[in-house]
């Protein structure tokens, strides 16, 4: 009984300390491409239903760990950084403060509380008839 | 009027009397010294109960015509109900201590429970879960952008899981290579 009761201790120590992260990925959304990218496919249906495009290509994918409060930045790709900086976590969501930056113009600055296994999706700028899409991630 | 009939002495007192009726009475009261005696002490003893102060009763007024209710619906049918407590809160939580304060327990814990949960700060790396309630949206709670004439929104979808920061009014560019010319001199 004791045994168990250890193991059970431990079990939950570990499950407490699990690292929360922040996955971020740039999209492209187009309807001239031929399919979706395999990386995608849990998002695509999300992507769909919001933004309409029938086909989504990842251009750069990054994780930020969220076990430190100091700010992170990702490199996205194509000329994207996004800074991370966590701020608390409370329940089940974590506050971030999020700054999405295209080479030195900062595009958007705004701080979320997301919950585990939710996304937020931001919306880019247009280029030729397609969309960049910034999609958020949280992996815990 | 029937001769000292107290039915319309009483009508009388009470002002249930108008017209030929009351006159009849009142005509007989005067040469009818038995019924004018029986007419003063009516009129006395209303005078005593509207001088009298209410008494105090232990039932609320709901409660009372409850129980006269449920009174004559058991003389009617031959059984007698207890009263419903319901109607009143002070009986009603005298009646059930108990279950009150086990309540009242049982909702303090939940109550502390849920506010400690969510004023509570992690720990770096630490998760804070709580399995039996159903997860929250993302919410976004502010949202700017620096660019001249564009405008950043956060829209709720149909998703529940997925928050969606729409920015409109951003340059346009036709290629991946102008779009980065373009943010790269925009000098925000």
């Amino acid at each position: 009984m004791r045994r168990f009761f250890t193991c059970l201790v431990v079990l939950l120590l570990a499950a407490s300390a699990r690292a929360a992260s922040l996955e971020a990925r740039l999209i492209r959304a187009s309807n001239s491409f031929e399919s979706t990218d395999a990386e995608l496919n849990d998002l695509q249906p999300k992507l769909k239903r919001q933004f309409g495009y029938n086909f989504y290509h990842l251009l750069g994918e990054q994780l930020a760990p969220l076990d430190q409060k100091s700010k992170s930045r990702l490199d996205l790709g194509e000329g994207f950084v996004l800074f991370v900086t966590p701020r608390t976590s409370a329940w089940r969501a974590r506050e971030l403060e999020l700054e999405w930056w295209s080479g030195n113009t900062l595009l958007v600055k705004t701080v979320a509380r997301v919950p585990g296994k939710c996304s937020v999706l931001i919306k880019g700028p247009g280029v030729g008839e397609d969309w960049i899409i910034l999609a958020l991630s949280m992996c815990e | 009027m029937k001769a000292h009939d107290s039915k319309w002495i009483n009508a009388l007192v009470d002002g249930e009397l108008s017209g030929l009726r009351r006159f009849f009475v009142e005509r007989h009261l005067r040469g009818c010294a038995l019924c004018a005696a029986e007419c003063r002490r009516l009129r006395r003893v209303r005078e005593l109960l509207a001088v009298t102060a209410k008494p105090e009763m232990d039932d609320s007024e709901a409660l009372f015509w409850s129980k006269v209710k449920r009174q004559i619906q058991a003389g009617e049918t031959g059984t007698m109900a207890a009263p419903e407590p319901g109607t009143t809160g002070l009986a009603w939580l005298g009646a059930h201590r108990l279950a009150v304060a086990c309540a009242a327990a049982v909702a303090l814990a939940a109550g502390a429970w849920l506010w400690i949960g969510q004023t509570r700060h992690a720990a770096p790396g630490t998760t804070v879960t709580a399995a039996s309630v159903p997860a929250p949206r993302p919410v976004v709670e502010r949202v700017s952008t620096v660019i001249p004439n564009a405008v950043a929104t956060p829209v709720e979808t149909k998703d529940k899981d997925v928050t969606v920061i729409w920015m409109s009014g951003l340059p346009w560019t036709p290629n991946m290579t102008a779009m980065k010319t373009k943010f790269a001199h925009l000098g925000t």
